[in-house]
């Protein structure tokens, strides 16, 4: 779904980020809600927390840190993650003009 | 001047007179009351705390009165006030002490958004501060208390100030408070410990409060630094387990344990990420007073 | 045992680190989010009020407190008339062109809302309350204050400071009142007024 988009933490720099081993607390300004994140989510924020990415630099980033069955669709997997995060407003997903 | 040596009948007339002014911690408390057992209370608890002369300036103006007419004679009862306002009904006449107490502990946490505010007790041993919130059943009171009374120095015993400033925990050597059981096991624990009168028939049933260390009030002005963020269980018959808790999961845990998280927003996150990351978390599960007091104190070394 | 008990904890920290990476492996995968906090309120927390563990004694606990009850004019108004606790009767209304208390008979007798009283013949609890003569008879304004005491005391979770029992002993001079415990008509008239609304 996500594949021409860039996803990036929101423009007003209201989620807010700490990693603890490998697992990770998100702070939303705007609804003062604190949410409790593991497994590849964390990764994720931890590349957004830099700077904005594509689905494949996600996907390349995670494979560096996590292995998976050969059978299990990773990009779908991910691509469902985003779409999570998105509707609590803890990404924003936009169209990637440099593509 | 400490408070103790003033005469019974200087603290009287103060008291009813235009206010007893003396510190509290890092707060500048004028209390009035006509009320004798406030006096009483005051003497045995709060004799280390300086009284402080007309011209310092007063963080609370509180006041402890009965009702006038009715409820002066029939069924009395107390008021506690701040500034003149009436933020609670009031209490039965004899639970004019706890009320103090009580009182005093909600002026500190409506009014003071310079800290974090968590519902911990906190105690410090070699330049470390344990910090222990009191989540229901938690024995915080009962672990503070004994703990106290081996040595460690006393910073607080119901509300933990971080502040957002510095990220220190600053003291508030209050009078300790314990209910019900908690009060005899004291007493058993440690024979020598100094404790105000019982007040009884409470929405908590019966309430006793030991004094604080002469030394932990001296030391008032004194932060200390986090080290260790304990979640304390105790369960009757239970060994002595101490667990490592995931920070992640204790930064969640401690901030349902905070007073005033939400009009700190960002602040107050960013202060607990803080204390978090500078902390060893744990859960902490007891029965035993002696060995959860030597487990710490070897914790602390 | 308190050096083993630290080793303990520090090292099922560090296995659980090395265990989580060997499940993602096998490929069975979490929840985007774990756990979330919602913004908590400002002085509570989900399942308890910081508060009131603090206080012991928020702004809506009622416990050692009372209400003023509503004085004689309150229950003399006809406009009040269904606000009478039921087993006492306010009257029925005799004619349609006065409709204040005055027309008002056949409610209950005060001799049977305070039984074994004597010296008031027949006249109803609403007569009493109801007469608006500037008479400063003590017997007769204590009267008139001892039904509205009765009928604030037997209104439903009315929070009266006294039961209708008491009511009826003040009435019959078995019980004194604050602060000296005195049965003298006039205290106790003082005394009751100071229990109602002005």
């Amino acid at each position: 779904m996500f594949e021409n988009n860039l996803i990036a933490l929101p423009t007003a720099a209201i989620i807010h980020c700490r990693f603890w081993d490998d697992e990770c607390v998100i702070y939303n300004q705007l609804t003062g809600d604190v949410h409790l994140i593991d497994g590849m989510g964390v990764e994720i924020f931890r590349v957004l927390s830099t700077k904005a990415a594509t689905l494949i630099q996600l996907l390349q980033n995670i494979n560096s840190v996590f292995e998976w069955d050969i059978d299990f669709d990773a990009e779908s997997y991910l691509d469902n993650l985003i779409m999570e995060y998105q509707k609590l407003g803890l990404v924003e997903v936009t169209e990637n003009t440099s593509a | 001047m400490k408070l103790e040596t003033l005469s019974k009948k200087t603290i009287v007339g103060a008291l009813k007179g235009d206010g007893l002014r003396f510190n509290v911690g890092g707060f500048n408390v004028c209390l009035s009351s006509s009320v004798p057992a406030v006096a009483e209370h005051l003497l045995s608890l709060y004799g280390a705390f300086d009284v402080l002369d007309n011209a310092a300036f007063i963080d609370f103006y509180t006041a402890l009165e009965p009702p006038s007419k009715l409820r002066r004679y029939f069924r009395p009862q107390v008021n506690f006030s701040f500034d003149g306002y009436f933020f609670f009904k009031p209490l039965p006449y004899k639970q004019a002490s706890a009320m103090f107490e009580w009182g005093l502990n909600w002026c500190i946490a409506s009014h003071s958004h310079q800290y974090l505010i968590i519902h911990a007790a906190v105690v410090e041993r070699n330049g470390q501060a344990f910090i222990f919130p009191g989540t229901p059943g938690s024995g915080k009171s009962t672990l503070c208390a004994a703990l106290v009374s081996r040595g460690w120095r006393l910073l607080s015993d119901e509300m933990t100030l971080l502040s957002v400033n510095d990220g220190c925990i600053y003291p508030l050597p209050r009078p300790i408070s314990l209910k019900n059981r908690s009060i005899d096991v004291i007493q058993d624990f440690a024979p020598d410990t100094v404790m105000g009168s019982i007040v009884k028939n409470t929405l908590k049933g019966s309430i006793g409060h030991v004094r604080p260390p002469d030394n932990s009030v001296a030391q008032y002005d004194t932060p200390a630094q986090a080290a260790k963020l304990i979640f304390p269980k105790y369960d009757k018959g239970s060994n002595t387990v101490l667990t490592s808790l995931s920070k992640s999961r204790a930064l969640l845990k401690v901030t349902e344990n905070c007073f005033n998280y939400n009009v700190l927003g960002f602040k107050g996150f960013n202060s607990l990420s803080n204390l978090i990351n500078a902390s060893d978390c744990y859960e902490f599960k007891y029965s035993n007073l002696e060995e959860a007091v030597n487990l710490f104190t070897e914790l602390a070394h | 045992m308190n050096k083993q008990k630290l080793n303990e904890a520090s090292a099922h920290k560090k296995d659980s680190v090395e265990k989580r990476r060997l499940f993602l492996k096998g490929a069975g995968l979490s929840a985007p989010i774990v756990l979330t906090l919602s913004s908590p309120s400002v002085f509570g927390a989900a399942g308890f009020s910081l508060s009131q563990m603090m206080s012991g004694n928020t702004s809506n606990v009622g416990t050692g407190s009372c209400t003023l009850g509503q004085n004689p004019s309150y229950w003399r108004n006809p406009t009040n008339k269904s606000n009478w606790p039921t087993s006492f009767s306010y009257g029925s209304q005799v004619g349609e062109v006065n409709t204040g208390c005055s027309n008002y008979s056949g409610g209950t007798k005060f001799k049977d809302a305070f039984q074994g009283s004597t010296g008031n013949g027949n006249s109803t609890l609403l007569s009493f309350v109801c007469d608006s003569s500037t008479s400063t008879s003590t017997t007769f304004l204590l009267n008139k204050y001892l039904v509205a005491a009765l009928l604030n005391a037997s209104t439903p979770n009315s929070n009266y400071i006294y039961t209708a029992a008491q009511v009826r002993q003040l009435q019959a001079g078995t019980l004194g009142v604050p602060p000296n415990n005195s049965k003298n008509p006039t205290d106790v008239l003082n005394f009751l007024k100071s229990t109602m609304n002005p």
